[in-house]
């Protein structure tokens, strides 16, 4: 009996990554580059999975002014400097349209990032990812499709309320998953911090 | 079977998927079908709102992240705004509504609520221009004016990126000549960013000094208080958004000269390093305090909170000796507090509420300040309940896997306690609730020190602490057994030498004192109290010079010490330096203006010297402070008559 149920348990879970990979997305060729029009701090168009040879492309959301993201940076730099060597391409990416280049650029300087720094001011990959918050976390295989949509720990509970600790580690535990050739367990997580949609 | 739970699953994952595009589309449409002519504005029904209650802290230079002052500032968080308030994480104020009415009370009604959430749904819309109400005026950076005296933390102390909370407490020498009355006290904290509540504490007798001396940093990790008190049972706490308040008529408190600040911080790392430098501004009066408040404190020293229990209690009750008038209460546990009950069951029966705090935060602790006192009878009971949650589904809980917690002052320890600001209605009958109360706190804080021990044995400031109650009762054997206990866990706890050797010294065992005073400073070559004491066996023993000695290194260690003054004043005496004297017992005075000792050294002193009129005054001085002191009721006869036959 107890054996049978595990079966059912492990079965479940196959089940449960069908289920939602199928609903979440894949980019095709012509994906990202063109029609997202991500552009770097010097206004250029950039296409994140270019040439990179990246075995995961990981798109935080941020923006200069949310406390929870800010307060993430240890843990974001962290994982980038666990995951860089393995082939772990990390990009910050600012959903304000309203955020100068200049106020940008100090903000990357100030809290010590050597991620690639990207703006998506129409929110073009905010829609395709369906983020809804900074910080963020939207996970990509080489063949552009995304395995991880979510938060980076459970730390936050709610505006205010946070774990001393975070207990579990979701944005490492789907990197780990990648770099190994295993399924990520699971594919969302909510996530708690600033609202993208305010900023229009 | 098994075929069947793979649809069920199926089905539940992709409705979480369908659902937030439906949301979305939702949005959109009601968006395009209104127009700015219909739906809430932000300048006609949310800029009022947030003006009233938000801006005071959401602008800059406040203690807060971003501002909320413009419809860019609001439009921008607009969603937060509303989610954050139907929660009521913002504005932040713990005391449940119907349960006690407050001072500066920051909540919302939900008619405001619902205009946040009704207005995100029309769209955020900006409306018409003349809508807008002005913005209110804010008195920028210190709220009272400028202070009668700032105080800075001594150096800044920079807190790491770090990803925990840190509680660090920085002792600040408060450079005051004589004693002074404070009617206000405001905190700046110098980066807003990064600090979330600020405990304050006066330490008359140095006691933390040493802490923060040994830890290399500046300040020391914890809250450890020592002996650092809240002055008169006043509460001075700090949370972001709290209106700096002046005490109530006649309640200025007593800030005796050479006194320490004991700021402690509890910080909250921004995500880089952060620089922190606090102000202190001191707002004085010349006006002595008509009515001085007592700090009663109810509650439990002996938590001990299993892993995993879910709702661990603690009662405590107080029955009051005499009329008084509650002014302040201040609610105090760590992060396994939930519910918080503090109420007064009156003669008849009936009971009246103080505080209730449904959902504990430790991080918004305050202290609250009743809008009108509430006179409470004689016979009244002062009762308090906390309930606590050490289960992991407490996600404030430190400690996954929880574990065992028990009662001391580190967060990761848990406290329980209901402080209340009371006055006697009739200021004579202080001494009296003074002396009831004692008892009760002096037994509460003995179980809880002894507790500790029984629970955590290598404790050395528990074994010093609890050392220091029995030696103030006399327990002299009890208290030598636990100060040496203490030094045997901490050879290097210089106060607890200099402890031990005072006790000693008052058994007369004065060679045996004094060595221990001499061990005390090799561990601390600067320990004041050391060279005091040693001095006066020193000077007990006849050795006037070398009792000076120490006394003047004493004196170079802490200038303002007036017992240190007066003792020195004593050797000099004793010496046939009679003008040298004067100056110190002068100096004691000063510093010391309560003290009927210092008085009658100085007295005595300057009758020596001739000075007979002068000397007369203080001993005065001496009968008003003391009614009936046989030595200055007799000297001041002597100088007296002298001077009438010399008329």
């Amino acid at each position: 009996m107890l054996s049978s149920g595990r079966m059912t348990l492990r079965m479940r879970m196959v089940t449960v990554f069908l289920a939602a990979t199928a609903s979440l997305l894949h980019f095709g060729e012509a994906g990202l580059s063109t029609a997202l029009s991500l552009v770097d701090l010097e206004g250029r168009k950039v296409d994140p999975f270019h040439r990179t040879g990246a075995k995961a492309t990981v798109f935080l959301f941020t923006r200069t002014d949310c406390p929870i993201s800010n307060r993430y940076t240890p843990e974001l730099q962290r994982l980038q400097s666990k995951f860089q060597s393995e082939n772990v391409r990390f990009w910050l990416v600012y959903s304000d349209p309203d955020e100068s280049v200049k106020a940008i650029r100090e903000h990357v300087k100030a809290y010590g990032y050597t991620f690639g720094v990207l703006r998506d001011p129409q929110h073009r990959l905010v829609e395709k990812t369906q983020v809804k918050v900074t910080p963020e976390a939207a996970v990509f295989v080489p063949d552009r499709r995304m395995v991880y949509r979510g938060r980076i720990d459970n730390r936050y509970v709610d505006f205010g309320k946070a774990r001393a600790k975070p207990t579990q580690h979701d944005l490492e535990r789907a990197l780990q998953a990648v770099l190994e050739g295993r399924p990520v367990e699971r594919l969302t997580t909510p996530a708690v911090g600033c609202f993208i949609s305010d900023l229009r | 079977m098994t075929r069947l739970a793979h649809l069920a699953f199926a089905i539940l994952i992709f409705p979480n998927v369908v659902v937030l595009g439906a949301t979305i589309e939702a949005r959109s449409q009601n968006e395009s079908l209104l127009g700015s002519s219909n739906g809430l504005t932000f300048n006609k029904d949310v800029a009022p709102i947030v003006f009233e209650n938000c801006a005071a802290c959401h602008r800059p230079g406040e203690p807060t992240p971003f501002s909320l002052l413009s419809y860019q500032d609001v439009r921008k968080r607009a969603r937060q705004v509303a989610v954050v308030t139907e929660n009521r994480f913002m504005p932040p104020w713990l005391p449940e509504e119907g349960y006690g009415e407050f001072h500066g009370q920051r909540r919302l009604t939900s008619d405001q609520i619902a205009t946040f959430r009704k207005w995100v749904e029309d769209g955020a819309l900006e409306g018409d221009p003349d809508d807008l109400p002005p913005l209110p005026q804010f008195t920028e950076g210190w709220q009272f004016g400028e202070p009668d005296l700032v105080i800075e933390m001594t150096e800044p102390y920079t807190l790491p990126a770090g990803d925990r909370d840190v509680f660090r407490s920085f002792v600040i020498p408060i450079p005051l000549p004589t004693r002074k009355y404070v009617r206000a006290i405001e905190f700046r904290a110098g980066n807003p960013r990064i600090v979330h509540h600020v405990v304050m504490q006066i330490d008359e007798r140095r006691s933390t000094r040493y802490l923060d001396e040994q830890d290399p940093e500046p300040g020391y990790e914890g809250m450890y208080s020592g002996e650092a008190r809240s002055p008169d049972g006043q509460f001075l706490g700090w949370t972001p958004g709290k209106v700096p308040m002046a005490v109530p008529e006649g309640m200025a408190w007593r800030l005796e000269a050479g006194s320490d600040l004991l700021l402690k911080l509890h910080l909250l790392p921004s995500g880089k390093p952060e620089v922190v430098r606090s102000a202190i501004g001191f707002y004085f009066t010349e006006k002595a305090p008509t009515r001085i408040p007592l700090g009663l404190r109810l509650g439990s020293t002996v938590i001990n909170i299993p892993a995993g229990k879910k709702d661990y209690k603690i009662k405590d009750t107080y029955k009051l000796p005499v009329d008084v008038e509650v002014v302040g209460v201040y609610p105090h546990a760590h992060y396994l507090g939930r519910d918080m009950k503090g109420y007064a069951i009156l003669a008849d029966g009936t009971t009246r509420w103080l505080i209730r705090i449904k959902e504990w935060d430790f991080n918004w602790q305050d202290e609250y300040r009743f809008a009108e006192p509430i006179f409470l009878p004689r016979g009244t009971k002062l009762e308090m309940e906390y309930t606590y949650d050490n289960s992991s589904d407490n996600v404030s809980n430190r400690s996954h896997p929880p574990r065992h917690v028990l009662y001391g002052p580190r967060s990761s320890d848990e406290m329980g306690d209901l402080w209340l600001q009371l006055v006697p209605t009739n200021s004579a009958d202080l001494a009296i609730l003074k002396r009831d109360f004692v008892t009760k706190d002096y037994q509460a804080r003995l179980d809880g020190y002894k507790h500790r021990i029984r629970n955590v044995p290598g404790d050395a400031q528990a074994h010093f602490a609890l050392a220091n109650m029995l030696s103030e009762r006399g327990e002299t054997t009890k208290a030598t057994r636990s100060y040496r206990r203490a030094i045997k866990i901490k050879p290097d706890f210089a106060l607890a030498y200099n402890n031990l050797g005072r006790v000693r010294l008052a058994q007369r065992k004065t060679a045996e004192a004094m060595k221990i005073f001499r061990q005390a400073l090799r561990v601390d070559p600067d320990l004041a109290l050391a060279h005091n004491n040693l001095g006066a066996a020193l000077l007990m023993q006849g050795e006037g010079e070398k009792a000076i000695g120490h006394f003047r290194s004493a004196l170079g260690a802490w200038p303002d010490f007036a017992d240190v003054h007066h003792n020195l004043g004593k050797a000099l005496s004793l010496q046939g330096r009679g003008e040298e004297a004067i100056t110190h017992y002068r100096r004691a005075v000063s510093i010391k203006p309560d003290s009927f000792l210092a008085h009658l050294s100085l007295g005595n002193a300057l009758a020596r010297q001739g000075f007979l009129v002068e000397a007369a005054a203080h001993y005065g001085r001496v009968l008003q402070l003391q009614p009936g002191n046989a030595k200055a009721l007799e000297n001041l006869k002597l100088v007296s008559s002298y001077l009438e036959k010399n008329r």
